[in-house]
């Protein structure tokens, strides 16, 4: 219903200042807003970060577990070695020694050296040479001397010479 | 939300009207419930700059303020229809004329150069509503019971100027006029001052004369007056302002008379026969005129304590800001 010889004139909502407190909350608002976006966008980024980081941490321990592995194998390995090496060296020194013992008229035929013992087979021309060039220095090394005398056609002796308790092992009868 | 919404955003009211010199204002707010004014204020002669100031504090706090005012001047009036052939028949020129349709029913107008004037007045402020002082007239007579019984001549009075309206039961509106005071005379809008003159006038005088009516001149209504006033028209100057006071008063209820006389004689209005006077008086007129009223026209006289600014508060919530 109208009344009034003219029409009310269109009003603002808000006066000056409070026009100004305005723009000034949004502006606040929109920077607020934009800094907790910047935020949570960062927050994303690093999130994603610390994912790629436990993976590769948990790739790193995987590699770690391996390589200690491998360096437990290859100490395992080079342990092996030195010992193998250690044997080797020993059985070799026994060997030297074995051959520098036997005398040059006997000759053997076999000898077989193991942890408990050595067995020598072979050949001498009496059994004198043998007990006195052979027998003695093996004594000297092994406890227990068991020697097997067989005839041979041509007067010479067959001997299967056993000899146990390596007096370096530190075994006793 | 209630008087909550006067906190947030809320849609203000400048209303004012002129007495005089003195500027009647109020201030107060629009909400769902109704207008409610807080503060009234009155600015006396030279006090326009503090008005206008007050106006600018308040644009400056509340931007939803508005403003609105009804215009006194005296070339306005208010014919029965709407529309184009209403116009042509009161020989209102829309060109030169403000025009609101009212109910559908009438119209109330104001001359736009005198519109103009006004607002010139009030430079410094931007008016929302202007309304035509018939309109807060006819809603004041409409609420009170009296005019669905009775057909009722409601008049608005302030010094040297009233506003009269009349409402029949059965017709609604029927007549509207604005009578400016002092001179004896009433100045009336631009048909009627055309229309009907010194025929009229003449008219009145040779029916007074046919009825053998004491002319209201005659009467001794000073003695009265005396009688009454008692102590207060001791000293002389008390004497010549009860003097100005009885003359203004019998000059007034002269106007008054030959604005329902003309209602009765012009064709264009419906015909309804007044039996009510109802005086919305800004002044001090009272009992002198509803004894007038009483005793010359045989009508019931009534004054009733007008509040423009109240009025003009409903209607602004009424039309919708």
């Amino acid at each position: 219903m109208r009344y009034s010889f003219i029409h009310p004139k269109p009003k603002r909502r808000l006066d000056r200042e409070s026009r100004l407190l305005g723009v000034f909350f949004v502006i606040t608002l929109l920077m607020v807003v934009g800094f907790s976006l910047f935020l949570w966008i960062k927050k994303g980024m690093l999130v994603d970060e610390i994912g790629q980081m436990d993976g590769e941490i948990r790739h790193f321990k995987e590699e770690r577990a391996d390589y200690n592995r491998q360096i437990e194998r290859i100490l395992a390995l080079s342990g092996k070695y030195e010992a193998i090496q250690t044997g080797n060296t020993l059985l070799k020194e026994s060997i030297r020694n074995l051959f520098d013992l036997v005398p040059d008229q006997i000759t053997l035929t076999k000898a077989m050296l193991n942890r408990d013992g050595l067995v020598l087979y072979g050949v001498t021309p009496t059994k004198e040479v043998y007990n006195y060039l052979l027998l003695a220095p093996l004594k000297s090394v092994f406890q227990r001397n068991t020697t097997t005398f067989y005839p041979l056609k041509n007067g010479w002796w067959r001997f299967v010479s056993v000899n146990e308790g390596s007096m370096e092992s530190g075994e006793e009868e | 939300m209630g008087k909550l919404q006067r906190y947030f955003w809320p849609k203000s009211l400048l209303l004012f009207y002129l007495r005089d010199e003195t500027i009647e204002a109020a201030f107060g707010y629009l909400e769902k419930d109704g207008p409610d004014l807080v503060e009234r204020r009155r600015f006396g002669p030279g006090e326009k700059g503090r008005f206008e100031a007050w106006y600018r504090e308040l644009a400056e706090i509340y931007p939803q303020t508005y403003v609105g005012t009804f215009l006194e001047t005296v070339k306005q009036g208010a014919f029965p229809g709407c529309g184009p052939r209403a116009w042509q028949m009161f020989g209102i020129e829309s060109a030169l004329n403000n025009v609101v349709c009212i109910d559908g029913k009438w119209s109330a107008y104001v001359s736009s150069v005198e519109m103009k004037w006004f607002e010139q007045r009030f430079k410094a402020m931007t008016f929302d509503y202007l309304f035509s002082p018939f309109v807060l007239l006819y809603t004041s007579i409409r609420r009170h019971e009296t005019w669905r019984r009775q057909c009722c001549c409601a008049v608005l009075h302030r010094k040297g100027l009233a506003f009269l309206v009349i409402v029949s039961p059965d017709e609604g509106f029927c007549y509207a006029q604005a009578l400016a005071l002092g001179s004896g005379d009433a100045v009336l809008d631009g048909t009627l001052a055309t229309d009907e003159t010194e025929e009229e006038l003449a008219f009145d005088l040779d029916m007074l004369d046919e009825e053998d009516v004491e002319p209201i001149e005659d009467v001794d209504v000073f003695g009265e007056f005396k009688e009454e006033s008692g102590e207060s028209a001791e000293s002389e100057a008390g004497d010549e302002n009860a003097l100005e006071m009885l003359e203004y008063n019998l000059n007034f209820f002269e106007a008054i008379k030959e604005a329902i006389e003309r209602f009765y004689k012009d064709d264009r209005y419906p015909r309804a026969f007044v039996e009510r006077v109802v005086l919305y008086d800004l002044e001090e007129t009272g009992d002198d005129f509803v004894r007038y009223v009483e005793d010359e026209l045989f009508m019931e006289g009534a004054v009733v304590h007008a509040d423009p600014l109240q009025i003009m508060a409903e209607l602004v919530a009424e039309e919708g800001a």
